[in-house]
């Protein structure tokens, strides 16, 4: 019912609010590295933002729908951040002590990261090593999936494949928290409707790209909690299924980093060498390029399954992983 | 069902006291052959054989005592019966025939409808409802000051407890089935989860959902609650259900029973005496409560239902797994039809077309063929033809016009998208009439200036 709701809601919003943004010329400026030359409006993130508060507000109404309140304001924090950015383009540096101050809301809600549940023999950490790496963690996970926002529906298939496989471990062990899931995934599947239409197209922008790494983190928190009931605890490390789950925006962020810093340049720089940009220059269209790169984040996380199943070392389970990217590098992005 | 109903009525037929009194409280005897029921004026031993002695107590009752004995939570720890007043605060002694109060506190009015529980040497009181909110605070009797302290706990601490179910097993306290209320203005909610505290550390855990029939059966039912520990599993029901439900939490198992007498005629008050379930009915035109003993050790062997899971578990995880995957195949679908269908989407303006941003001039004329194309599939000749007709020059002069500015049209286009956009048509009946069709998988919008 909250996926139908979110649906129609975010629908509706994002064709309110590109004619809105449209009558005021408020389009996204057209620059060398953009990947689209079509005007287009920066409010799918504000669709998004809005859709998830009225989900939100009809789910802690009329049924049990329920997240901390800390964490819910580290997302309208979030959220706003990206909003003020799409609208006055915030620097970046201020942007970064925004992102801190939201992670340490966030944290504030008491699901974070306290364990390394094995990874390095280590398990339980210090709290003041479980703040810093949670919100180390947090802002990793915000910008990566800012930055990998850069073709037609990339981002938001990705955060749905996400949210779609985590949801199967939240409803298991938080039933109010669950119905967040339906309404996001609801959301993102009415924006990206016109996120593809080359008539009214649409992108996330800052507010929608912050706020899916900012409810990807929290949801990263959760499973890395050792409080938390997870059920797949049996079958797979949890570290290693968080890597899984964001390996496509934690792996190109790590790139592109390491190519900027390579070349002398600061690894924050927004440019092209991201590996959906090499998709499109070898002539993949956009939904090509974003379909291939989720269809292949979905067949990593079935390998990683597969090979931790197969009761072997972590070490030895990732690095097999590491050789099946290694092969889908060499065979779809060389 | 013959089986079933003989089996209930030889179950009850051995055995029934009656006591005139409407406040009474069943309590549990330090031995397992007899029971206590008390009253204000004194109190009954009913031997399990079936004899009933009133006494009076040996010492007048505490006057702090001043609510109904009904109203007292009872608990039998290390062989001494505790009491403890409503809402926390006031404990009190039952033993030697006289209730003693043995707290130097006061009625805390904080916890009312709290579960009152020992472990180890230790009684605790955990939850409950007061001062307009529901509490999951646990409580500690200290017996050298003869204070109640609150016990710090960690993990994933439930916001409220009230109504719940609890069920002890070894050092774990499992809770599950209660409502929650933060403020007076709330709704009380019912909490879906099931979970644990760790009673040596007092850390909390959400072990899971609980299985949505079971909250299909407390939606229904708002009757009184009991609940309590039979041959380490837990048994449950409703006042007004005629069935109970058994929970095996450590094999994660779940099961409704059918009963007509167990719990449904009996009042909330019973205690559990060498597997048998003793608790007063009472007869509505005396009066009087009849205290009826029910035979527990063949009780599951009337299962109305098939045994689930409890609380959601890896099956209800792979299901929804593979429910996603579907999802995620169907949304894949749908967007590759709907990028199918708009993948050739030309945009028109006063100049040019374009696609994927991708924009090429046009002449005014072609331009003006295209809108028609916009508005509609079907462009009939003569609608084109008013495109070229020119007053100073002839008809044959525009008829040659417009097939050679649509035969460059169609020659420019196809070159720039590899794709032929207009098809010509003759009408069946007569040739002479000719419409003029935009290739299907095509579709012309054109951009309004804004």
């Amino acid at each position: 019912m909250f996926a139908i709701i979110g649906l129609s809601t975010s629908y509706y919003l994002n064709g309110y609010l590109y004619a809105a943004f449209r009558s005021n010329k408020m389009y996204d400026p057209i620059v060398s590295r953009s990947s689209h030359n079509e005007k287009a409006t920066r409010s799918g993130g504000m669709a998004l933002f809005f859709t998830f508060c009225i989900c939100y507000g009809l789910g802690k109404a009329i049924y049990s729908m329920s997240v901390d309140l800390y964490a819910l304001i580290a997302w309208i924090f979030i959220a706003l951040t990206g909003m003020a950015d799409d609208f006055f383009s915030i620097k970046y540096r201020e942007k970064f002590f925004l992102q801190v101050f939201a992670a340490i809301v966030m944290l504030q809600s008491g699901i974070y990261i306290d364990s390394f549940h094995g990874v390095f023999g280590i398990y339980e950490i210090p709290i003041w090593a479980s703040y810093i790496i949670s919100i180390f963690v947090f802002i990793v996970i915000v910008n990566a999936f800012n930055l990998i926002d850069g073709i037609d529906g990339l981002s938001a298939l990705l955060s749905i494949k996400f949210f779609l496989l985590v949801a199967g471990i939240i409803t298991i062990s938080s039933k109010e928290m669950f119905l967040v899931i339906p309404s996001i995934v609801g959301g993102i599947t009415g924006f990206l409707f016109f996120n593809f239409n080359p008539v009214k197209k649409v992108f996330l922008g800052d507010t929608g790209a912050l706020l899916l790494g900012s409810v990807i983190a929290f949801f990263i928190f959760y499973i890395l909690n050792s409080n938390s009931y997870i059920i797949t605890d049996d079958f797979i490390s949890r570290p290693l299924m968080v890597i899984l789950l964001i390996i496509y925006p934690l792996a190109d962020t790590l790139r592109a980093s390491l190519i900027r810093m390579y070349k002398g340049k600061s690894p924050f720089l927004a440019d092209r060498v991201h590996l959906h940009h090499r998709l499109i220059d070898k002539g993949y269209s956009h939904w090509g390029a974003s379909s291939l790169i989720l269809g292949l984040s979905i067949t990593v996380v079935m390998v990683g399954v597969f090979v931790s199943s197969l009761s072997i070392s972590l070490t030895a389970c990732s690095l097999i992983i590491l050789v099946y990217l290694a092969i889908l590098y060499y065979i779809f992005f060389n | 069902m013959k089986n079933l109903i003989l089996f209930l009525f030889l179950s009850w037929a051995s055995f029934s006291q009656t006591i005139e009194n409407d406040d009474y409280l069943i309590i549990e005897g330090e031995s397992s052959k007899y029971f206590y029921i008390l009253t204000k004026d004194g109190y009954y031993i009913s031997e399990l054989a079936g004899k009933i002695t009133f006494k009076e107590y040996t010492k007048e009752i505490p006057k702090s005592l001043n609510v109904p004995v009904s109203t007292l939570i009872p608990l039998l720890h290390n062989s001494q019966t505790y009491l403890l007043y409503p809402g926390g605060g006031l404990l009190y002694t039952f033993s030697d025939g006289s209730i003693s109060r043995i707290d130097r506190s006061f009625p805390h009015r904080n916890q009312y409808g709290a579960y009152f529980f020992s472990y180890k040497e230790n009684v605790f009181l955990i939850g409950g409802y007061g001062y307009w909110q529901t509490k999951s605070i646990i409580t500690k009797f200290n017996f050298n000051s003869g204070d109640w302290e609150l016990v710090n706990t960690k993990g994933q601490q439930p916001v409220g407890i009230d109504q719940g179910t609890y069920f002890i097993e070894d050092n774990k306290l499992y809770v599950f089935d209660f409502v929650s209320r933060e403020i007076n203005t709330q709704k009380e909610k019912r909490n879906e989860n099931l979970y644990v505290l760790d009673l040596d550390s007092f850390e909390w855990k959400k072990l899971g959902v609980i299985n949505d029939t079971v909250d299909l059966i407390n939606v229904k039912n708002k009757g009184v609650k009991r609940f309590f520990k039979f041959e380490d599993k837990l048994i449950f029901s409703y006042s007004n259900n005629p069935g109970f439900f058994l929970v095996d939490i450590q094999n994660n198992s779940f099961q409704s029973f059918k009963d007509e007498i167990l719990f449904y005629k009996s009042d909330n008050q019973f205690i559990i005496k060498n597997n048998r379930l003793i608790g007063p009915i009472k007869n509505t035109l005396t009066g009087e409560s009849a205290f009826e003993k029910f035979d527990l050790t063949n009780i599951t062997n009337y299962p109305i239902d098939e045994v689930s899971y409890f609380f959601r578990d890896k099956e209800e995880f792979f299901q929804y797994v593979y429910f996603a995957l579907f999802f995620l195949i169907v949304l894949i679908i749908i967007l590759s039809l709907y990028y199918k269908r708009i993948a050739q989407t030309y945009i028109i303006d006063e100049s040019s077309i374009s696609i994927s941003g991708v924009s090429h001039k046009l002449l005014p004329i072609e331009i003006s063929i295209l809108t028609l194309f916009s508005k509609d599939k079907k462009v009939l000749n003569s609608k084109l033809m008013e495109l070229f007709v020119r007053d100073d020059k002839t008809k044959d002069y525009a008829v040659k016009r417009k097939n050679k500015t649509l035969a460059a049209l169609k020659t420019k286009l196809f070159n720039l998208y590899n794709i032929s956009f207009i098809e010509k048509q003759k009408s069946k009946g007569d040739s002479r009439h000719l419409t003029y069709l935009l290739n299907k998988k095509i579709r012309i919008i054109q951009e309004t200036i804004d």
